[in-house]
């Protein structure tokens, strides 16, 4: 089922546009009510709902194709990023709405820590089959390899909890 | 007229999809002072074969648990696939694979735990159960975040590698187009990283 945005609601501001992974959502020409955004090519949709989810006015529905879907079913998708849920509205032809929420993130968006604030590696763990943090993460030697003696800071940082 | 722009750098990603976001994090733990710049054919947020989501991560060891062993998933892989299987392969991405996991777990990916162990709720042997509306776009806030976003070129699309003329066995760049306005790029770099799946013909091959 390819996306369909409702023309009135449109504002254009692109977001759908920006975010189509394949490069289908396009702009028509500016008219009296400026530029609105359309599915250009609804035989290659991926349907992955990017657009919907992406839209800030809800004017991007999915719909069935006309030759094997009854018409008038539709679902709708608003993503909220502050709560971190995503709300699903399916509309059945004959009046039925069914609605859906999932949670979709647990920390607060933004609030990854990117990899150059952890310490600096040895060049030596480097030939160690450890990734990224993965020894910490498995909780140990869990690859069969020990890690070479790092050298203890004298500071130690203590983090008192409670 | 068509513009040419030329980007010289240390680390190339070509696909910015869940491999070549989690490339971009490992290389820029490993090597804080390289420029690592990433070329992706749409945008890094929703692109790839996990834009829309997952319900499941399909492969999960539990090795914290000691659910299963690595040898075990080889062995189930191998009858899998009728014993058609680089075993190395296999072997290595899973043990790799649990560590992964568990930084999406810390970044915020909503994984369910049981209540009394702390362990993941399975569905299968291998599986797990994740609520994975948002999987890509917390995979790409780390890589945007390891990149920073002006090494991120959303909407160039590479053709093809560029060899060394005096080593063809070895990779010095890419080239491709921005497919908007159809500015063409030039990558030079010193080690490549090809992450750009099977849809894209540039591997011979599909992926794997």
């Amino acid at each position: 089922m390819p996306s369909y945005v409702i023309p009135a609601k449109c504002t254009g501001c692109g977001d759908c546009v920006n975010v189509c992974p394949s490069h289908i959502m396009k702009f028509t020409k500016s008219g009296i009510f400026g530029r609105k955004a359309y599915n250009a090519e609804p035989e290659s949709c991926w349907e992955c709902y990017n657009c919907v989810k992406h839209c800030p006015q809800g004017a991007v529905q999915i719909r069935g194709y006309m030759d094997f879907t009854p018409l008038g079913g539709a679902v709708e998708v608003y993503r909220d990023e502050k709560t971190n849920r995503v709300y699903w509205t399916i509309r059945y032809r004959n009046g039925t709405v069914k609605y859906f929420v999932f949670p979709i993130r647990t920390t607060p968006w933004g609030s990854i820590k990117p990899p150059q604030e952890y310490p600096e590696p040895l060049k030596e763990f480097l030939r160690t089959p450890y990734l990224s943090c993965e020894h910490e993460q498995l909780g140990g030697n869990k690859l069969g390899v020990e890690l070479p003696r790092m050298k203890v800071p004298e500071v130690v940082k203590v983090e008192v909890r409670g | 007229m068509t513009k040419v722009r030329y980007v010289d750098t240390d680390i190339l990603i070509i696909g910015g999809g869940m491999a070549g976001s989690g490339a971009a994090w490992e290389a820029r733990y490993w090597c804080r002072n390289c420029r690592i710049v990433l070329a992706e054919k749409a945008n890094i947020n929703r692109s790839g074969a996990v834009a829309m989501g997952l319900s499941a991560i399909n492969t999960y060891m539990g090795l914290k648990c000691k659910e299963n062993t690595v040898e075990d998933y080889v062995k189930y892989v191998r009858g899998d696939l009728m014993g058609i299987v680089r075993e190395d392969l296999v072997y290595d991405y899973a043990r790799h694979v649990d560590s992964t996991v568990h930084l999406f777990d810390e970044w915020g990916l909503p994984i369910w735990p049981e209540p009394k162990t702390g362990c993941y709720v399975r569905e299968g042997k291998w599986q797990i159960m994740i609520h994975g509306e948002s999987y890509k776009p917390i995979v790409a806030e780390a890589a945007r975040k390891a990149l920073g976003d002006e090494n991120i070129f959303n909407r160039v699309m590479v053709t093809h590698l560029l060899k060394s003329p005096g080593n063809p066995n070895r990779v010095v760049g890419a080239i491709g187009f921005n497919v908007n306005d159809g500015t063409f790029y030039v990558f030079k770099a010193k080690a490549t990283i090809l992450a750009a799946g099977g849809g894209s013909q540039i591997y011979s091959l599909g992926p794997g």
